[in-house]
């Protein structure tokens, strides 16, 4: 067996009643040790699709399988597989102690090596001193933390995470995450991590699985999937984005034009036919300000409608013509301009990316 | 800090809303202790102030099959009835609760139809019911009748534990290799049960209270301590009547601390640090 | 797209209805066994005792006795009603509006009152306007000789219940008042209302679902009481229940009282089909 296909999804499809598709077409080859994100807006399937890994829904079609064994047949109690939960779902009737070692016991492992466990993965998420604590006891990241020492305690081929952070404020979440890697970069384990904050899914994952409507989007590491989405969804889920509209000139050459802001080369042209319409996908902070004009590049004259400073970056957003356009920079370089005012921005080529329409 | 919701009055109106208040809480309250010095009043008669004092009818009460009896009736039929109750309503409300079922609509409405019938209508109903089948003056008679009056309190709490039960602990029990039995026995169950324990103590209650069924079925000698009371009123003039009211009242009382025992302490122990805090 | 096979479809149900069906049997059974059971055997008597009629139901619309009864009946509910409606609602209001202990602890003490039996609480309004009670004293003192009678009269039935009542349409009206956000009357001030305004425009109409609740369970409770009209009202002037009880308890019209009773059933769950259809029986039982 491969590492490559520690566990695999196979044209995965799930139906209710006949009528409501939840999930369809779904298919994915997880490296085992990998950290895998679903990201997507409610309903698009994500947690669906982790709650049949977990084995508490039942494909309706497809197969899942760990380790080169079907699951179809393993009922969720013998799956081996750790789940996190946003509510964090800790027993409130046990001590932390008795949460933690509630797999081992399970598992009928002897209660000297239950007790020796449950302190070193108390440990490992700094919760040492914790163990008689009740859940109501402690904070919403120390439970969370709990919920973590507790389905990572026995080991678990696949550890899934449902939106684990999504009930902690800002702070807290940022902590966590750092928590989060680290725990995966020590264990080694297999993660797979549901959420539908983008930047949260960018900076933890080794790829990501974009969702939308049932249907997975695209599969890519955060890098491919920010510079070359494979759709207009993912362009506009993962991140800001500028669409521009464009037409192939010449495909042999890869020439593209792009409106009246000017026509460029781009290697990517090559796989469209002549005379095909296009989407051109620029993100904001490619677009420059002061910038010299350059070869192989897109010029804008865009009027100011509205400027929102953050302090270190800012935002401006204005037309071009009919375009609506959206620019990021530093703060420093729009110090000085006001709504109302041109200004000029270029994009270099190698920032645009192409869509069909 | 003291929040004000009720959309802003001025001083007046605010004093004038809460001396009312206080008034009407008066009202209801303080009638019921009447019973309290009545109890150890030493006329015969219901005379109020008392005109003296003693203990002459607490010992009667405690003497006195005729109220022991009763009060053991009581005891015994209202928990019988409440274990029965629990066992008719905790699988029902599962089913309703959980499941989709055609017919939904017919059992949930089956199982509250108990509360929208009067009293008296029961009682009367009961009456001839039981004495076509022979059961009337007996244990099993009023047992079933404050079942059926039960069941539709015990399931309104049984059913909204269930409701706030978070299903992601039973999924997290089954995700760390629990069984759906033992994920029912060591998860499902002890979580629900201080919601099943009230549910069992609303049923309890509601039994043992009840008067107006057990006056028509339930006869001399398996009479109910609500009947006993109302005989003693109305043919015996009895005061000890007083002395099961006051020791009614107290245990409600006692009932009441007891639940509410933890808020009591929290108050104590921020009274306390205040108090530390005053003394430096 | 490949389709569910039909047997999976099935199987998966069967086990699961039949699980359904055990849970939800035993408490069907025993519902209709001993609950559906003796109302139709009344129904049934009200119609066939003495002989097969309905001259019960005549004698009870034609016979002056019965028709004052259920008249008598109807007023003393809709006035205990209206009087729990002007004491809970300061009440409640002061208890939901102020976070503070006092608040709290009048609604503890109404709470409490649920929690005490009705004959308990009957019987301290025995003692309370008995001739030897603090009201007569009262009276005699102020002038009144010979005191006129207080207990055993339709007033005594009237303040029982609503003693007994109030606790009920107390909770009734906290319950939703809780739930009013405070900042919509404050939203009110700013924008313009008077206080009186801002309580009769926004904080009112807000706490009508919960005196509705509570006026259909205060009147409901009324029309069907026992206890206290039979411990405190006069003899003569009986309410419906009472009337009831007499009828087959010392009269054994077991025909008449079944009809009557049958009559006051039909009362009650028009009045709560009334309200199921306006607003929901589940908002009854919050």
């Amino acid at each position: 067996m491969n590492a490559e296909d520690y566990l695999v999804l196979t044209d995965l499809y799930k139906t209710y009643n006949g009528e409501q598709i939840a999930v369809r077409d779904v298919s994915l080859s997880v490296r085992r040790g990998e950290f895998i994100s679903f990201l997507g807006p409610s309903g698009s399937g994500k947690t669906t699709t982790l709650m049949m890994i977990a084995g508490f829904e039942q494909p309706s079609a497809g197969s899942i399988m760990l380790g080169g064994r079907s699951l179809d047949v393993i009922p969720a109690y013998r799956r081996n597989i750790g789940i996190v939960f946003q509510s964090y779902a800790l027993f409130p009737h046990m001590t932390v102690r008795r949460n933690v070692g509630f797999p081992l016991r399970m598992r009928k492992v002897p209660s000297a090596e239950i007790e020796r466990r449950v302190d070193k993965v108390l440990e490992m998420v700094g919760l040492g001193s914790f163990g008689e604590r009740r859940p109501r006891e402690l904070s919403g990241g120390q439970q969370q933390r709990v919920a973590l020492a507790r389905a990572l305690v026995f080991e678990p081929d696949v550890l899934l995470l449902d939106e684990p952070l999504g009930a902690l404020d800002k702070n807290l979440r940022e902590q966590m995450q750092v928590e989060i890697k680290r725990l995966h970069r020590e264990l080694g384990i297999t993660m797979i991590y549901v959420t539908h904050d983008q930047s949260e899914a960018m900076t933890l994952s080794d790829r990501l699985v974009v969702f939308s409507d049932g249907r997975i989007e695209q599969i890519g590491t955060p890098l491919e999937v920010y510079h070359k989405p494979a759709s207009r969804f993912v362009a506009d889920f993962v991140g800001d984005c500028n669409r521009l509209p464009g037409r192939i000139v010449d495909p042999v050459k890869g020439i593209v034009e792009v409106g009246a802001f000017g026509t460029i080369h781009l290697a990517q042209a090559c796989a469209f036919s002549v005379g095909a319409a296009v989407e051109v996908v620029l993100r904001p902070e490619f677009m420059r300000l002061n910038a010299l004009e350059a070869d192989n590049s897109l010029a804008f004259s865009v009027a100011i409608e509205g400027l929102v400073n953050y302090g270190d970056t800012a935002v401006l957003i204005g037309k071009a013509g009919s375009q609506d356009i959206r620019l990021r920079s530093l703060a420093y370089d729009v110090a000085g301009l006001s709504e109302g005012q041109t200004i000029t921005a270029r994009a270099d080529a190698k920032h645009c990316w192409l869509l069909p329409v | 800090m003291q929040s004000s919701k009720g959309g802003g009055m001025d001083r007046v109106n605010r004093l004038a809303v809460t001396l009312v208040a206080s008034l009407i809480g008066l009202f209801v309250v303080a009638p019921m202790f009447v019973v309290v010095p009545m109890s150890f009043s030493s006329a015969q008669s219901f005379e109020f102030p008392p005109p003296g004092y003693w203990v002459g009818y607490y010992e009667k009460f405690f003497e006195t099959p005729g109220w022991l009896i009763p009060v053991g009736n009581s005891i015994f039929i209202g928990s019988v009835s409440a274990f029965l109750t629990m066992l008719l309503v905790v699988p029902a409300a599962f089913a309703l609760v959980r499941r989709q079922f055609r017919g939904k609509n017919i059992v949930r409405l089956a199982v509250m139809l108990p509360l929208m019938v009067p009293s008296i209508v029961m009682a009367l109903g009961y009456f001839e019911f039981f004495g076509i089948i022979g059961l009337n003056q007996t244990y099993a008679a009023v047992v079933l009748a404050h079942t059926c009056i039960s069941i539709p309190i015990a399931f309104l709490v049984v059913a909204a534990t269930l409701k706030g039960f978070d299903r992601n602990l039973e999924r997290a029990a089954i995700s760390l290799g629990a069984n759906p039995l033992q994920t029912f026995a060591l998860i499902t169950l002890p979580v629900l049960r201080p919601g099943f324990l009230v549910a069992l103590l609303f049923a309890f209650v509601h039994s043992f209270d009840e008067s107006v069924i057990a006056l028509f079925i339930s006869g001399r000698d398996v009479a109910t301590l609500p009947r006993k009371m109302f005989d003693s009123i109305t043919v015996d003039a009895d005061p000890v009547i007083a002395v099961v009211s006051t020791l009614l009242i107290g245990v409600v009382l006692i009932g009441a601390l007891i639940g509410h025992y933890r808020e009591i302490a929290a108050l104590f122990s921020s009274g306390r640090k205040s108090g530390l805090a005053h003394a430096r | 797209m490949p389709a569910e096979t039909p047997t999976m479809v099935a199987r998966k149900s069967l086990s699961e209805r039949f699980g359904t069906l055990l849970l939800v049997a035993p408490v069907m059974i025993f519902i209709i066994a001993v609950f559906i059971v003796p109302l139709v055997r009344m129904a049934w008597l009200s119609i066939s005792d003495p002989k097969l009629s309905l001259d019960n139901y005549v004698m009870l619309f034609s016979s002056a006795l019965y028709a004052k009864s259920m008249l008598r009946t109807f007023l003393i509910s809709l006035s205990v009603t209206l009087i729990c409606i002007f004491l809970a609602y300061p009440l409640a209001y002061y208890a939901a509006t102020r976070g503070n202990l006092w608040g709290r602890f009048l609604l503890i003490a109404a709470a409490l009152s649920f929690w005490i039996s009705f004959i308990v609480r009957t019987y301290a309004w025995l003692v309370i306007l008995g001739n030897r009670g603090p009201v007569i004293d009262i009276l005699k003192t102020v002038g009144f000789e010979p005191a006129p009678r207080v207990l055993f009269t339709t007033t005594a039935t009237m303040i029982g219940l609503t003693h007994i009542l109030l606790p009920y349409m107390i909770l009734a009206l906290y319950s939703v008042m809780t739930k009013i956000d405070g900042n919509l009357g404050r939203a009110a001030l700013s924008l313009g209302a008077t206080p009186f305004r801002s309580f009769i425009k926004v904080y009112f109409p807000l706490t009508l679902p919960g005196l509705v609740n509570g006026c259909v369970l205060v009147f409901i409770f009324c029309l069907g009481f026992y206890v206290t009209p039979a411990l405190l009202g006069s003899p003569r002037d009986l309410m419906v229940a009472g009337l009831i009880a007499t009828e087959v308890q010392d009269l054994l019209q077991w025909g008449l009282a079944s009809a009557m009773a049958m009559l006051l059933l039909a009362i009650t769950v028009t009045l709560l089909t009334i309200y199921d259809r306006l607003i929901g029986l589940d908002r009854l039982w919050g």
